[in-house]
C-alpha cells in the first residue's frame, strides 16, 4: 500500500468538515506535483496554476462525492486531467516528433527503426544487421549529467500527450502502473504501450545524442 | 546460438516494458532472458530502457523545493472563500 493512503480517511472526514489544514496536508503533498503534470498541456507555468486552482476548487466542491474506489490522489489527478485535456486543446499546440518515432507499414509505432534489423531472405532475419551503440553506462549517465537530463526533459516535452502522460507519472512521478490506469482511466494493456512508445522515443532521443553530438 | 524460433531481436524490443513491468508470463520470460543472454545488442536496449527510466525519474524536483509560501497562502484563502460559500 501506498504509505500516503494510510490516513487518507481520516483526511477525507476532515477535509468534509472543511477543516482548513486538511487542505494544507493536500496541497503541500500535491500542489507542485499537479502543477508538473498539467504542464503536459499548457503552455505556460502561470496556466498551469491555475489549472491546478480550479482543480482544488473541484475538489473541494466534490469530495463529499468522492467514494474512495480509487486513492484520494489518483481521484484529484482524474479532476486535473478532465480540466486539463479540455484546456489544453485550447493552449498548447503540439510540436511533431517525426523525426524520433518510426513506424511499420500498418502505421504502428516501432521501438527501432527496421532497417537496423536482418530482412526476410537473411539467414538470421529480424536479428541486429549491426549493434547498437553502448551507451546505458556512458558516464554522463551514471552521473546523471546536466545535458543528459536536458535531452530528456526536451524530448518528453515533445512526446505525444498520451504518451507524455503516462511517462511522467510512472517514471518522473514514480506512480504505479495500477495508479496510473486509475488516473487516466486507460486498461493496463493500453497504459503499457504508451508508456513503451513514450520511452522508445526518450531511448531514440538519447541514442541520437550519445551518437553525433557526442563524436562530433 | 540464440533461438531464432522463439524471440527476434526486433520482437524483443518491443516487449522489453512488459518485461520490467513483469507482466510477460513464464514462457515469454524465459525466452527473453534466453535472448538477452546470448544477444548483446538487446541487451544493450534492455538496459537503455533501464537508463531513460532512471533519468527520466532525475527529472522530478526534489520535494522539499514543492509548494513555495506565497502559492500556499494564496490556495489557503482561496480555500477560506470556498468554505464561506457552500
Amino acid at each position: 500500500m501506498e504509505p500516503e493512503a494510510v490516513d487518507e480517511s481520516d483526511l477525507v472526514a476532515r477535509l468534509r468538515a472543511g477543516d482548513e489544514d486538511a487542505f494544507r496536508e493536500l496541497i503541500e503533498r500535491y500542489d507542485a506535483p499537479l502543477r508538473r503534470t498539467a504542464r503536459t498541456y499548457v503552455a505556460t507555468d502561470a496556466a498551469a496554476a491555475e489549472v491546478v486552482q480550479d482543480t482544488w476548487l473541484g475538489v473541494v466542491k466534490g469530495i463529499d462525492r468522492f467514494q474512495g474506489r480509487s486513492s484520494l490522489k489518483t481521484w484529484i489527478f482524474r479532476i486535473l486531467m478532465n480540466i486539463a485535456r479540455t484546456r489544453g486543446t485550447r493552449d498548447k499546440r503540439s510540436i511533431p516528433f517525426s523525426s524520433l518515432a518510426t513506424e511499420d507499414d500498418d502505421g504502428r509505432e516501432l521501438t527501432i527503426a527496421p532497417e537496423r534489423f536482418r530482412g526476410p531472405d537473411d539467414s538470421y532475419p529480424g536479428h541486429w544487421a549491426g549493434f547498437p551503440t553502448r551507451w546505458h553506462d556512458h558516464p554522463e549517465i551514471r552521473s546523471l549529467a546536466h545535458e543528459t537530463l536536458g535531452v530528456v526533459r526536451d524530448a518528453l516535452e515533445r512526446l505525444p500527450a498520451s504518451q507524455q502522460e503516462v511517462v511522467r507519472l510512472r517514471d518522473l512521478e514514480g506512480w504505479t502502473s495500477s495508479e496510473v490506469c486509475n488516473a487516466l482511466e486507460l486498461t493496463e494493456t493500453n497504459q503499457r504501450v504508451l508508456l513503451h512508445r513514450g520511452r522508445a522515443k526518450l531511448r531514440a532521443a538519447l541514442e541520437e545524442y550519445f551518437e553525433t553530438a557526442k563524436s562530433a | 546460438m540464440i533461438d531464432t524460433e522463439a524471440m527476434d531481436c526486433n520482437e524483443l524490443v518491443e516487449r522489453v516494458t512488459e518485461y520490467l513491468d513483469a507482466v510477460l508470463d513464464d514462457a515469454e520470460r524465459a525466452r527473453f532472458d534466453a535472448h538477452i543472454a546470448e544477444c548483446p545488442g538487446c541487451e544493450e536496449i534492455l538496459e537503455q530502457f533501464r537508463s531513460v527510466v532512471t533519468v527520466t525519474g532525475a527529472l522530478r524536483p526534489s520535494d522539499a523545493a514543492a509548494l513555495e509560501p506565497a502559492r500556499r497562502d494564496e490556495l489557503l484563502s482561496l480555500f477560506r472563500e470556498w468554505q464561506a460559500n457552500v
